[in-house]
């Protein structure tokens, strides 16, 4: 029989434990089952790709399995959901990217989560290059003489997105409002069929870099690259301010590693080193370069000061166009 | 023309070695599962074996992907046949008169005209794809926004045809086809469109939700419920094998399925799904015996399964052509080039000879090896319907709920299947045809999408669609269509056919 006495000291002591029991012990005893990373989009698209890039890297590192599952739907808001709530001890993590961190939040109000507290950044891993894309039949050599069109001919021109709210869409935004343009929105479900119709010129622009293949093949061209330095893989494509459009200041597509909010330092520290260290590989340098991208390997807080730039450029973005998932 | 049989040559050498020839197989085996598999599609188990992609060789790993997505065509017409179930979405009209052959003890005939159809189908539109790939995709790049909705438009009126009994009923499912396509994310806004407010129903209903919820799930509710399509009917098969009049019944309308099949899956987005309708469509229209559709008409079966198979087939080429890829199959396909650090492009077939040609011809051999890995298994499947259907109905439904709980690891959706199912039977009761409401939830969206696009395109001028020579032709077949359901002995011949 334990007396009320009994009782409270012995809560005493396993409270006193609890505390004890610091942090970093916890962090250096991680992992000690498998960890899943959450891709909150379609398998097969460029997210799963690096997810499992990563986890492999992560797994061979840590002696624990990393298991990457798929939980699509919802411009990503889906899967984010799931590591908002599960707890922050590290064993569930979430591969997110421009769209669900810095994107989403500023258009759609009714996310479940908070897209700043319910998370906490990690890894920054790699930066994806975009570039503006014209159909071969448009009357521009360059992005200059593209920029003199589009003024000259306001609402000749359209351009395609993978869906509203896309990077692609805000791409073409930020350049409409640097250009003082009026280009038009065409919005297409996914990347396959708005490149489809930007070969086919149905549509005479694009900004990403779902086309950078394609436009080896002459079938875009390819004026700039949106990205603050040239992309070593088309040395001879300049950048927008080298192109005489300085004023286009949309940020750069990026992927990372996220966990739940309120994660313990040391564990983010621990995962951050790991997963820059698995980014560096240099097989998965190689293989990231394939997708017109490269690897980037910050601390998680300068990671987390990008997000928090980004969100207000796409904010502001937003705003102005008055782009939003709701009434 | 030698060119091209130079880089055949060349693939077959590829294709021919033993790895590539295991792997080759085991695609077509695991396709030929999956597809029996109700609700497991071909997206989800490439998506669960992209992982393990990554240990092999890259030509190794796109013959395996390939032979999963082609060999669940094959599969996804056996449940389809034998209890209505599509095993996958492109199999929904394979349900209309593959069950009801089964129905009349010829599931075995069924069985066997789909694989042979496939078959078929699958060799001819491989070699469309050496030889006329660049041609086929610039026709498909001459479809702009205003052609699809055209064509789309054209697929509309023509599920009119799918009717059984009263126009009216028939229209009535189209416009609640038309409704259900509706829910999600509007396209060119970005808003919902009665989602109330569930972020699952955000990119709308997954067709392989509705159609195995309204075929599958209310057949079963159907038959438990003893009513008028009870299990006392079931009946025992009398032959595995065509006869001589269902061959000469069958191949004209796989010839057909073939050509159809092979035009409308190269076009992006849903094109390979729409080649079975169409087929169906056509040949009931063609033929002098249309009462018999929806009866067990071997023709129903052939020309479908030709062309689900010959879409499949054909809806690589713009992914090997262009590098673009078309469908959501063809972009895992990409995902698992891009793990190998290979990017599609359209010089695919000049950087990468080995592959490009090695995996066109996998498909060969892999559609021979279909066809020998289906044809035994024909006695094996109709050996199932004699099991007791107490201890069938549970298996079927706990696969069912298997099957659509990996397509995207929601719950959610496997609710969304039982209400399908309860919709079914409600259907069934008030005798309302189910495939024009398949066929409007497939193709509203499409078509309200592209009239947006076209429209944004032209700036608000309605004239783009007559204005596009294409587009203007489709839409004078539309009104063809039209004009012959409102002449008035055309509509007493199709009431004194479907009554009889």
């Amino acid at each position: 029989m334990i007396t009320p006495s009994r009782r409270s000291a012995l809560g005493l002591i396993a409270a006193a434990s609890l505390a004890a029991l610091p942090q970093v012990a916890m962090a250096q005893a991680y992992p000690t089952k498998p960890v899943k990373i959450i891709v909150p989009f379609a398998a097969g698209g460029r997210a799963d790709a690096l997810a499992r890039m990563l986890a492999q890297g992560l797994q061979e590192q840590m002696g624990q399995p990393f298991v990457v599952e798929n939980r699509g739907g919802a411009s990503g808001s889906l899967g984010s959901d799931l590591v908002a709530k599960a707890p922050p001890d590290g064993y569930t993590l979430l591969l997110a990217s421009t769209g669900t961190q810095a994107i989403l939040p500023k258009i759609s109000a009714k996310l479940p989560y908070d897209a700043d507290r319910d998370f906490t950044p990690i890894a920054l891993m790699v930066e994806s290059y975009s570039f503006i894309g014209v159909h071969p039949g448009v009357k521009a050599s360059n992005l200059k003489e593209f920029v003199d069109l589009a003024r000259a001919k306001p609402g000749e021109f359209n351009y395609a997105s993978s869906g509203v709210g896309t990077y692609n869409h805000f791409a073409g935004e930020f350049f409409n409002i640097a250009a003082g343009s009026k280009i038009t929105h065409i919005a297409y479900r996914g990347s396959g069929p708005s490149v489809n119709d930007l070969v086919a010129g149905h549509v005479q622009m694009m900004i990403g870099g779902e086309f950078v293949e394609v436009a080896q093949a002459g079938k875009v061209r390819i004026l700039a690259t949106t990205n603050p330095q040239r992309w070593p893989g088309l040395p001879d494509i300049p950048t927008m301010k080298e192109a005489g459009l300085a004023e286009f200041s949309a940020p750069p597509l990026w992927f990372g590693l996220l966990g739940p909010g309120g994660m313990p330092r040391e564990l983010v520290e621990k995962l951050n080193q790991a997963a820059n260290k698995a980014m560096s590989d240099p097989k998965t340098v190689e293989r990231v370069k394939a997708a017109a991208s490269i690897v980037r390997t910050e601390s998680a807080d300068a990671f987390a000061g990008l997000i928090k730039a980004e969100q207000k450029a796409f904010g502001d973005v937003a705003r102005q166009t008055n782009m939003k998932f709701e009434e | 023309m030698s060119e091209i049989v130079q880089s055949l040559a060349l693939g077959f050498g590829v294709a021919a070695s033993l790895s590539n020839l295991w792997y080759c197989f085991l695609g077509a085996l695991i396709g030929t599962l999956i597809g029996v598999l109700p609700g497991i599609g071909p997206i989800a188990t490439m998506a669960m074996l992209l992982p393990l992609t990554y240990y092999l060789q890259p030509t190794e790993a796109l013959i395996m992907l390939a032979g999963i997505y082609y060999g669940a065509q094959y599969g996804g017409s056996t449940t389809a046949v034998l209890m209505r179930l599509p095993g996958e979405s492109s199999s929904v009209v394979t349900c209309l008169d593959g069950y009801a052959m089964a129905r009349k003890g010829r599931a075995g005939t069924a069985l066997a005209t789909a694989a042979l159809a496939s078959f078929f189908a699958g060799t001819v539109v491989t070699l469309l794809i050496a030889i006329a790939s660049p041609a086929l995709t610039e026709l498909a790049q001459k479809f702009g926004p205003a052609e699809y909705f055209s064509l789309m438009a054209l697929g509309l009126v023509a599920a009119v045809v799918f009717a059984q009994g009263s126009p009216l009923r028939a229209v009535g499912a189209i416009f609640l086809g038309l409704l259900l396509g509706l829910i999600g994310a509007d396209v060119n806004t970005g808003f919902d469109r009665f989602t109330f407010d569930r972020p699952e129903l955000r990119d709308g209903i997954g067709v392989v939700v509705v159609s195995m919820g309204l075929f599958g799930i209310a057949e079963i509710m159907l038959n438990l419920s003893g009513g008028p399509e009870g299990q006392g009917e079931r009946t025992k098969l009398s032959r595995l094998w065509l006869t001589k009049e269902d061959f000469r019944a069958a191949w004209p309308a796989t010839l057909r399925g073939t050509g159809l099949g092979a035009l409308l899956g190269v076009l992006p987005g849903g094109g390979a799904m729409l080649g079975s309708f169409a087929s169906y469509a056509i040949e009931k229209r063609i033929s002098d015996t249309p009462e018999r559709f929806g009866e067990g008409a071997i023709e129903g079966v052939a020309g479908p399964e030709a062309a689900n198979n010959a879409g499949a087939q054909s809806s690589f080429i713009p992914m090997l052509a262009l590098g673009i890829p078309g469908n959501s199959v063809m972009a895992m396909m990409a995902g698992a080039m891009l793990i190998h650090g290979i990017a599609p492009s359209p010089n695919l077939a000049s950087t990468q000879p080995q592959l490009f040609w090695g995996l066109i011809a996998s498909m060969w051999f892999g559609n021979f090896m279909l066809l020998v890995i289906n044809l035994p298994l024909i006695g094996l499947w109709v050996k199932l319907l004699a099991a007791p259907y107490r201890m069938l109905f549970p298996a079927i439904l706990l696969f069912c709920c298997i099957g659509i709980y990996t397509v995207n690891n929601s719950a959610f959706e496997v609710g969304l299947v039982a209400l399908f199912g309860l919709l079914g039977v409600v259907l069934a009761k008030l005798e309302c045809p189910l495939a024009p409401l398949v066929l409007a939830f497939i193709l509203g969206p499409m078509m309200e999408e592209n009239l947006r696009r076209a429209m944004l395109l032209s700036r608000g001028d309605p004239s783009i669609f007559l204005s596009r020579p294409i587009s203007l032709g489709l839409l004078i077949a539309c009104a063809l269509v039209v004009a012959l359901l409102l002449m008035p002995n055309f509509r007493r011949a199709r009431e004194a056919a479907t009554e009889a």
